[in-house]
């Protein structure tokens, strides 16, 4: 076993740990600042596994822009600690929280069983189309060939997304309002 | 240089490192400043005058709207260096994807601008 | 030191500490350096009475005597701030500025003992977005310094830092596009490489401010707001926010966050220097010529050593011009508003930014295929 692979097994455990820790904490800022850790020590396991670009995509959108939005809820909401209300688990959170762990299973199974068969029998994966140095290349020519729909279609997606969210929090100005 | 190591690891040295000379420079000054706290030293300062009201209050949505529209701006740049990085394997084709991949963004980018969500006033 | 992986981890050791010095001498001289400058401007004298060993050199002792001073502040935590986060939030700033100082090459490459030593600390597959990844971390600092101080100017300025950041984050990721597809790589070496060598139009250096030029400037324009300085300076502006998100901060604490400004200042002002300057190379005698010109006398290993030296002081001769462009803004401008501001990032510099890149796009696939 080399040491990137004790060092990527380490971090494994640690990001569950983490995870197990920010979902149960009762402070919202707590969560958040151990997501944005989470965030990027999961960008760490995607660089040991050679994913570079992923890696440095997660944190600039992850861990970058995403939690952003996070911390500025918790900030302008800006609850006083003795406000935040914390009550019993309701039946319907009592059922979300199972599904979640079911998902959570299923999940951990299903990539479980394809490292598991990737260990041990060849895939049939394609051969990169660039060495080594280039790794950032092999995304762009498989998001410009296998993926082109993919990536015209996310065009369209953020274009719905920037005007769902202009929609919902940007009132139409009235003349009322602006007197 | 082909690298024995992951190129990851000088990152992991450097933060350790930080890290070391943020604490240690923080224990320092703690260790050799003086220590006398008095109330208003440590009460919250607002320029000398009693208090008004607390800190933790609501304040007004508008830096949301620009943080969600920071995210989707921020996916759109994330996915145009990966077309740089390949500009020259992808050649006319790639610049005339990316043009339309660009002018759909464009087109909600107008749309913020006319529904006055750009306005800070 | 016959065994690689001894040999590499030392290399990365030195080359990480180079970074760290460089990184940790930035912020007490510029501090000297800003305050002499700012009574240039305004006709004053200045800090000019420390000396070093009985020389008085225009103050020169005046970093160390601030340290020691901040060294000896008291250190105390306000009674209704949040203590964790507190405590958290200026080493934030510090430990990304400290970070991305190590993605900048220094120089080239030595050779020592056979084996080659490339001198950029942290030299990533995916280049200088390791830069944007963490100065995009950057921005929980100053949220957290706000939020967790309880106090309304704090909060207010932690506020508007954040606002700020991601309002200019977006300009500042597109303008560097075209040096990306001009220059066909993300890997900061390389693009100092295919700068130098040649010319452009047989008399200009190749340097990418001249490919780029509209790149340049508004990467310039961003670069003063991601960093907070005037006139961006809003989360801090004293005329109305007492200290922003630094009024209830004080000794070490507070200086972490100068720690972490300054050495960004820095690493932004380098990457300027190696994407659109030529890094470390000196224009019309590129490094290869230096190591072929010096290699006669010194032998290869230690030609290699000089260039690198040579290399080193050009590269922060660049990056000097662009500090005192800095403090010269911060003296000479006057504050934007806060609408300002935020029009200028992004109803300006935004759209800009995507006419730029499409329209260096179209010139480079006009011109390269």
């Amino acid at each position: 076993m080399g040491i990137e692979t004790v060092a990527f097994i380490l971090m494994g455990l640690l990001a569950v740990a983490l995870a197990g820790t920010l979902a149960t904490r009762r402070f919202p800022v707590s969560a958040a600042m151990l997501l944005i850790t989470l965030m990027v020590l999961l960008a760490g396991m995607y660089g040991l596994l050679d994913a570079h670009f992923a890696a440095v995509a997660q944190i600039i959108v992850y861990a970058g822009a995403i939690m952003v939005v996070f911390v500025f809820v918790m900030m302008l909401l800006n609850l006083p600690p003795e406000e935040t209300r914390f009550g019993t688990l309701t039946l319907g959170e009592g059922v979300l929280t199972l599904a979640g762990l079911g998902a959570a299973v299923v999940l951990g199974t299903k990539v479980g069983h394809g490292f598991l068969r990737s260990a041990f029998q060849p895939t049939n994966a394609r051969a990169p189309f660039f060495p080594e140095p280039e790794n950032l290349k092999n995304v762009a020519a498989l998001m410009f060939t296998d993926y082109l729909w993919a990536f015209e279609l996310i065009s369209f997606l953020i274009l719905a997304a920037i005007i769902g969210a202009v929609v919902i929090s940007k009132k139409r100005k009235t003349h009322a309002e602006h007197a | 240089m082909s690298s024995v190591l992951s190129p990851y690891f000088p990152i992991l040295f450097t933060g350790v490192a930080a890290l070391l000379i943020a604490g240690g420079a923080t224990a320092a000054s703690f260790l050799l400043g003086p220590k006398k706290p008095n109330e208003a030293k440590l009460d919250v300062y607002e320029c000398g005058v009693p208090v008004v009201g607390s800190a933790r209050q609501r304040l007004s949505v508008k830096f949301y709207l620009t943080a969600i529209l920071f995210i989707l701006f921020d996916i759109e740049t994330v996915f145009l260096y990966l077309w740089a990085s390949a500009f020259d394997m992808l050649g006319w084709f790639g610049v005339v994807e990316v043009a339309i991949f660009v002018t759909t963004l464009a087109a909600g980018y107008v749309y913020i601008l006319k529904r006055g969500a750009l306005d800070w006033d | 030191m016959d065994n690689p992986v001894v040999f590499e981890l030392v290399a990365t050791v030195l080359k990480v500490v180079l970074a760290l010095v460089v990184a940790l001498q930035v912020a007490p001289l510029m501090v000297w350096v800003e305050r002499r400058q700012a009574a240039l401007i305004q006709r004053r004298i200045g800090p000019n009475r420390v000396g070093l060993f009985g020389f008085r050199l225009f103050g020169f002792g005046q970093p160390l005597a601030d340290t020691i001073k901040l060294l000896f502040k008291e250190d105390f935590i306000p009674k209704h701030a949040n203590k964790v986060f507190y405590v958290i939030a200026p080493i934030v700033p510090a430990l990304m500025g400290l970070l991305a100082i190590t993605g900048i090459p220094f120089g080239k490459y030595v050779e020592v003992m056979g084996y080659r030593v490339n001198l950029q600390p942290v030299d990533l597959n995916a280049g200088f977005l390791y830069l944007f990844a963490v100065s995009a971390l950057g921005v929980y600092g100053v949220a957290l310094a706000g939020w967790s101080s309880n106090n309304k100017y704090a909060l207010l300025g932690g506020l508007r830092a954040s606002a700020q950041m991601i309002s200019y984050e977006i300009a500042m990721g597109l303008s560097l596009l075209p040096i990306v597809f001009i220059f066909g790589t993300l890997n900061l070496q390389n693009i100092i490489g295919a700068q130098s060598g040649h010319l452009l139009f047989g008399f200009l250096p190749a340097w990418g401010i001249f490919y780029a030029p509209v790149s340049f400037v508004i990467f310039v324009i961003t670069m003063f707001a991601e960093t907070n300085r005037l006139p961006f300076d809003l989360a801090e502006g004293e005329a109305e926010l007492v200290a922003g998100f630094l009024t209830e901060y004080g000794s070490m604490r507070w200086s972490l966050f100068f720690l972490g400004e300054y050495a960004m200042m820095f690493t932004l002002s380098a990457l300027t220097v190696c994407l659109f300057l030529g890094g470390y190379e000196i224009p019309y005698l590129p490094q290869t010529r230096i190591v072929e010109m010096l290699s006669g006398t010194l032998g290869n290993e230690l030609a290699l050593w000089a260039t690198f030296l040579i290399g080193f002081g050009v590269l922060i001769f660049k990056v000097c011009i662009f500090m005192f462009i800095f403090v010269q803004a911060r003296f000479t401008l006057p504050r934007f508003r806060y609408d300002q501001l935020m029009r200028v990032g992004w109803v300006y510099m935004l759209p800009l930014a995507l006419v730029n890149v499409v329209v260096s796009a179209v010139w480079a696939a006009l011109s390269k295929f």
